[in-house]
């Protein structure tokens, strides 16, 4: 179990695919642990380190669940071979609560687009290009590493902004 | 907040990079919790999991080691605009705590080369592009990322395979 998804979901799916998705959701429920430890105060409350883009942990959590399904619509679109464009993702968890909880049924639609290339090893997944709207180019195993390692630096910006302590 | 206590001191760098290097430091870091505590016999025991490829934990380790530094030649070369030539790297290591401290040396190198990012602007940094062996375009962030889940997919391998246990 991966917080609230069983891996079960994925035991079918390639090793290379198997493996990203553990440690995707390792990430995930990493992210959700130390979310679950944090005072309701300190969800919209401003620090040292608030910036315009980032003034509270809820815009860090709402940008982080956002961004789960935006890595995985530009994977749909590079298998589908067609560009949709952004999709509105607007999340706003009005709640640490929720914002953990609404973490795990993103991570589910990675998994579910997944689905449609569970045999793909390293090298089918290297094979799939795109380019982001950040005019970089990405195959889907660097899509989902880069994916992987969002969640790490969003993990570790909040325990951050953790031991400097809220300003109000 | 720079891992420090271990390593050179990088805080001077860009943002960014000061939280790549941290989650680098932290993967290496959970690899070492799961390395460190196996018996010696383990080291080098075969599983139901062994291949060609790795037929023993002392194979994982030197193959990661192997690339940790493989990722540090890819981003010198950037930053220098050289050609990628691969760099012999020959490993052995008799001991996990030998195949650890050569795995943190290769990440001091990664510190060491990621100082000359410094007074380079985001713009600049991902204009340099890396061509690996296997024939893909990488930024410097995506080697990053890269190098960062590549540790975490072996220590996920070496977790499974000390649960899969010895055939003797």
């Amino acid at each position: 179990m991966h917080g609230g998804i069983d891996s079960a979901l994925w035991h079918d799916y390639s090793p290379s695919l198997r493996a990203i998705l553990d440690e995707y959701a390792r990430a995930v429920g990493e992210l959700g642990d130390v979310l679950s430890s944090i005072p309701a105060t300190r969800y919209t409350a401003t620090t040292s380190l608030s910036d315009d883009c980032f003034p509270n942990i809820k815009t860090i959590c709402d940008h982080v669940i956002g961004c789960i399904y935006l890595y995985a619509d530009y994977i749909e679109d590079a298998l589908d071979q067609t560009n949709r464009g952004t999709r509105e993702h607007g999340f706003s968890c009005a709640t640490l609560a929720e914002a953990a909880v609404s973490l795990w049924p993103a991570f589910q639609r990675t998994v579910s687009v997944l689905s449609r290339i569970k045999g793909y090893g390293d090298e089918e997944l290297e094979a799939v290009r795109f380019t982001t709207r950040w005019e970089q180019p990405y195959d889907i195993e660097q899509m989902l590493e880069h994916a992987i390692v969002h969640i790490l630096r969003h993990r570790r910006q909040i325990e951050r902004w953790l031991v400097v302590g809220s300003s109000i | 907040m720079t891992d420090s206590n271990r390593c050179a001191d990088y805080s001077g760098y860009a943002p960014w990079v000061c939280a790549m290097l941290d989650e680098y430091a932290r993967a290496i870091r959970d690899l070492e919790a799961v390395v460190g505590a196996i018996r010696p016999e383990q080291y080098l025991m075969s599983t139901e999991l062994s291949d060609e490829e790795f037929p023993d934990i002392r194979a994982i380790m030197e193959h990661v080691v192997g690339a940790g530094n493989r990722y540090v030649d890819y981003i010198e070369s950037a930053l220098d605009g050289t050609d990628v030539t691969r760099r012999e790297h020959a490993y052995a290591y008799d001991t996990p705590s030998a195949a650890l401290a050569s795995l943190w040396h290769a990440y001091e190198r990664m510190i060491r080369v990621l100082a000359r990012t410094v007074g380079r602007t985001d713009d600049e940094l991902a204009q340099l592009e890396v061509l690996t062996r296997w024939k893909q375009n990488y930024d410097i962030e995506q080697m990053l990322e890269h190098a960062i889940v590549h540790i975490l997919r072996h220590r996920r391998q070496i977790e499974r395979w000390l649960a899969a246990g010895s055939d003797g």
